[in-house]
This record gives structure tokens, sequence and C-alpha cells, in this order.
């Protein structure tokens, strides 16, 4: 059975500012969070981390001793 | 049901799933936001990357540690004394997963005549957050494990007590000592197994949410009276047995979190399973977002503030209609965040967690009543702007219908086809 939809009561000016008003406020805090994590994040260095252990992996594998030919 | 008019302003898609209307920028910034994340991730792994004596050191900052038997499992450390004798104590390195992502601890172990015992258990790492930590500590919950034979159980309900409020992370370590331990006594003392091991626990609480589940599907796909009052009576179990009593939402973080294998075993943690598996079953075989309409106990809570309140708002269709991207680049920050730290926590920004547990973190507690107060006077508030994981499983639904569409060869998915098999099925997509 299909729905029936009637016409869509006319919402004002005031009212689209309001619910503008709670979205705004709902990103800003989302936006805070971001912040938030991101300073957790950047204490611990992930990328600065991740490449001293690739190059010290990378180090590590150029001075093992060739396998000298008999 | 008229359809809506295709829109076709630069940008946006013109009709769902259909990615050829897509512009080129669009496509410069999908194509970024995906190798952005390949490289997040691949960082986070290469940085996360347990460095057991690091952590160790930490911990017993006066010790000097040295690795015995390098190459067998557990990882094991002894300490030298000021001689240069290695002690007879022993700290056996055990991995787990808890409710947040991976833990590790250190088991100290003495040796004795039948074997070894602990002396002490050390938290080396994990990703629990804080609430449930401080939980477990002030329950001195690994105050039990002192004492204890390498031969014992080790298994919860057994001989070691949960913490309330914070089963998982209670189950997460003890299965990561009791791995650990039996394996350095089968390994390293010469042990032979003689413990228990765990076995499958399917009782009430796996039951109500396989059933949540089932009556959802079977509410879904029925028109009549019936299925309205199965429907709501799924949502109202919904509020109260996934939001309240097992408090096992979904969020973007428990998705980011299987991408990083923090999987939890099935014998340990079923509900999480059926979770899982109910709600991505049900967008890959029947190509419907059963969890969004019926079991997200957020949803639920939004509705009935809607009831409370009366009234109906509705957002700018300006806003409206780039509330897809908007959610798009959210999830995009929050995954980063994610893989970056390899710390789910850090990007689940939704307030599920705060409503049911009351566990949070700094701006989380201004999230949760800023959502509540918008779904007073917005029909399903969070759904429509900022819900990652209605995005995720939404497209999911999308990329199903793509995919099946071109295996069947049928006419490209338009606006007008969509909204007419979606029209009487509730358990379709939630449009942005």
């Amino acid at each position: 059975m299909a729905r029936k939809k009637g016409k869509k009561k006319q919402q004002s000016e005031a009212q689209y500012r309001f619910t503008q008003i709670l979205a705004v406020v709902m990103f800003c805090l989302i936006g805070g969070y971001f912040v938030q994590s991101f300073l957790t994040v950047r204490e611990q260095r992930p990328v600065m981390v991740a490449i001293e252990r690739v190059s010290a992996a990378r180090s590590a594998s150029n001075t093992e001793p060739e396998i000298q030919p008999e | 049901m008229s359809p809506k008019k295709a829109s076709t302003r630069e940008g946006q898609l013109v009709s769902k799933g259909d990615k050829s209307s897509l512009s080129p920028r669009e496509r410069v910034l999908r194509v970024f936001a995906y190798v952005s994340l390949l490289a997040a991730f691949s960082i986070g792994q290469i940085a996360n990357k347990t460095d057991y004596q690091a952590l160790l050191q930490q911990q017993m900052p006066d010790a000097v540690l040295v690795q015995s038997e390098e190459r067998s499992l557990p990882v094991v450390f002894r300490t030298k004394d000021k001689s240069g004798e290695i002690s007879g104590d022993a700290v056996v390195m055990a991995d787990g997963v808890g409710y947040g992502g991976p833990m590790v601890v250190g088991v100290r172990a003495r040796r004795t005549d039948d074997g070894a015992r602990i002396s002490e258990i050390l938290v080396l790492s994990h990703k629990e957050t804080a609430g449930y930590q401080n939980r477990i500590n002030r329950a001195n919950f690994f105050r039990q494990f002192a004492g204890k034979s390498v031969t014992d159980p080790f298994l919860i309900g057994e001989d070691i007590d949960a913490v309330t409020g914070a089963t998982v992370s209670s189950q997460g370590y003890t299965e990561a000592i009791r791995e650990a331990v039996h394996l350095g006594a089968a390994q390293h003392l010469g042990l032979e197994p003689s413990w228990q091991t765990p076995e499958w626990r399917l009782g009430m609480e796996e039951l109500i949410l396989t059933a949540l589940f089932a009556l959802a599907i079977l509410g879904a796909y029925r028109r009549d009276k019936l299925g309205k009052y199965l429907r709501v009576g799924v949502m109202a179990g919904a509020l109260v047995f996934v939001g309240f009593y097992f408090n096992t939402a979904l969020s973007l973080g428990q998705l980011a979190g299987i991408v990083m294998g923090y999987i939890p075993h099935p014998k340990l943690h079923p509900v999480w399973w059926i979770m899982i598996i109910g709600a991505l079953g049900c967008v890959i075989v029947l190509g419907r977002n059963i969890y969004c309409h019926q079991i997200c106990p957020f949803l639920v809570v939004q509705n009935v503030l809607q009831k409370i309140s009366g009234v109906s708002l509705r957002i700018k269709p300006s806003i409206q209609r780039q509330a897809r991207k908007f959610v798009f680049t959210m999830s995009w920050v929050a995954l980063m965040l994610i893989f970056l730290s390899a710390h789910p926590a850090l990007g689940s920004y939704e307030p599920f967690a705060m409503i049911f547990s009351l566990e949070g973190v700094g701006i989380q507690w201004y999230i949760l009543p800023a959502s509540l107060l918008g779904a007073l006077f917005v029909p399903n508030f969070w759904c429509r702007l900022f819900c990652p994981v209605g995005l995720f499983l939404n497209e999911g639904v999308r990329a199903r219908r793509t995919i099946r569409n071109k295996l069947v060869r049928r006419k490209p998915v338009t606006e007008t086809s969509v909204l007419a098999t979606d029209a009487m099925a509730p358990g379709g997509e939630i449009d942005g």
C-alpha cells in the first residue's frame, strides 16, 4: 500500500535558521573532537616512527654479510 | 509515490550508485581519499608494531632485560641482576584483543618445583577506553592472577572473575594471559597440556540478539499490521538490549578495527560476531540496511525524543543536499586518525558509548547533548547529517546494487528505479 504523502507544511526562515545552527554547532563539536584526537595522535609521531623503523630495517638488511661464493 | 527529480548540479551524484556521473574533481578527491587512507593504514601498522622490549623496559626501567629463545613463542624476557647472573624470574609477553583493540600484558612468573607460578601482571599497552580500564584497575582485576600456577585454566567464570561493566576487557586480558602462560608452560617448561580450554558459551544474550535480527528481517518484508508491530517491537528490544544491556551499537571504530585485524575470538565474544554478521550480512545478502532502520539503538532514542517533542523541523535543502559529502569528509578524517594511531577510539565520534555506558572523553560529552537536542527538533538528526556507520552500510547497499545490476545486465540504476523498489521496502537506504 503506497504511503499517502500530504503537502509538507511550510517552514519559516527562522525555523530553517534554527536547524542550521544546530547542524553547525554539531559540526563544530565534531571538529573539536577531531582536533582533540589529532593532538593525541601527534604525540605518538606515527609518521616519524614509521620512517625510523623502515630506515632501521633497511640498514639492518644492508649490513648483513653477503654469502661468499666458495 | 512520485520519484524525486535527479539533481544535475555539478559535483553531485545524478543517480544513486552511478559512479560515471561524478565530476573529474570528485573522482580526483575520491582517489586521493582512498590513497591517503591506504598510506595512513600502512604508516599506522609500521609505527604501532609491538616492541615488547621497549614496552617492558618502560615498566621496569632499572632492569636489564634479556630475551630468551628468540625464535620461539611466546616471547619471554629474563632479567639480569647486578652481578650479571640471569634471575629465575621470567616475563612472558601476552597479546590479546579487548573492547577497543589489541592489548599487551607481561606475565611475571617464577619457577617452582611443580612448574611455575605467576607473581605479577604488568599491563604494557592497551586500546581500552579510559572508563573500562579504570574499572579494571579499581577492581584490582589482576590481583587474582598472583600466586596461580601456570597450569591453571584461567577461564572467566571458572577461576577468574570478570569486572562488572568491563566484561569484554576482562575477557581480553584473561585470554591473553591464558594463551601465553599455557604456551610458555608447554614450550619452555615442557609441561603436558592438562588444562581446560575455553568452550562455546551461547546463552540468552546471543539468542536475544539473533532473534532481534531475525524479527527485523521479517518486519522489513511485511507491509501489514504484523510487520508494523514487529518493527516497533524490534526497535524497543534493540534499545533495551543492543543499547543499554549489551552496549554493542556499531561504530566506525569497530568497523575500522576489523580492517586492522582487531577481531575477538568468536568463543569469547559471540555477541560481537552476531552484530557484525547480522548488519553486514543483511547488506551483502539482502541488499538492505536493516541495522540502521531497526537495530540501531540510537535511532530509537531519536524517535522517542521526536515523539516527546512533537516538533518535526526540516534541515535547509542546501545543507541536506550536501549531507552525504559532509559525512564522507568526517568519516575520512576519523579513519585517518584511527589508522595512523591504530586506536579505534580516537576516531569514533559517535555519541553511542556515552549514552549507553556513560563512557566518554573530553569534548565527546558535548556531542551527546547536542545530538539529543537536534533529535528533539529534527527527525533522525544524527542519521541524516553525521552518522558514519549509516554511510558505510548505505554505500554497501549501493555497491551491491551496482554489482548485481552489472552481473544480471539490467538497465543502469537510475533515481527512479531505485526509489520505485525502495518505496515499499522499509529496510532500504536512508536518504541523506
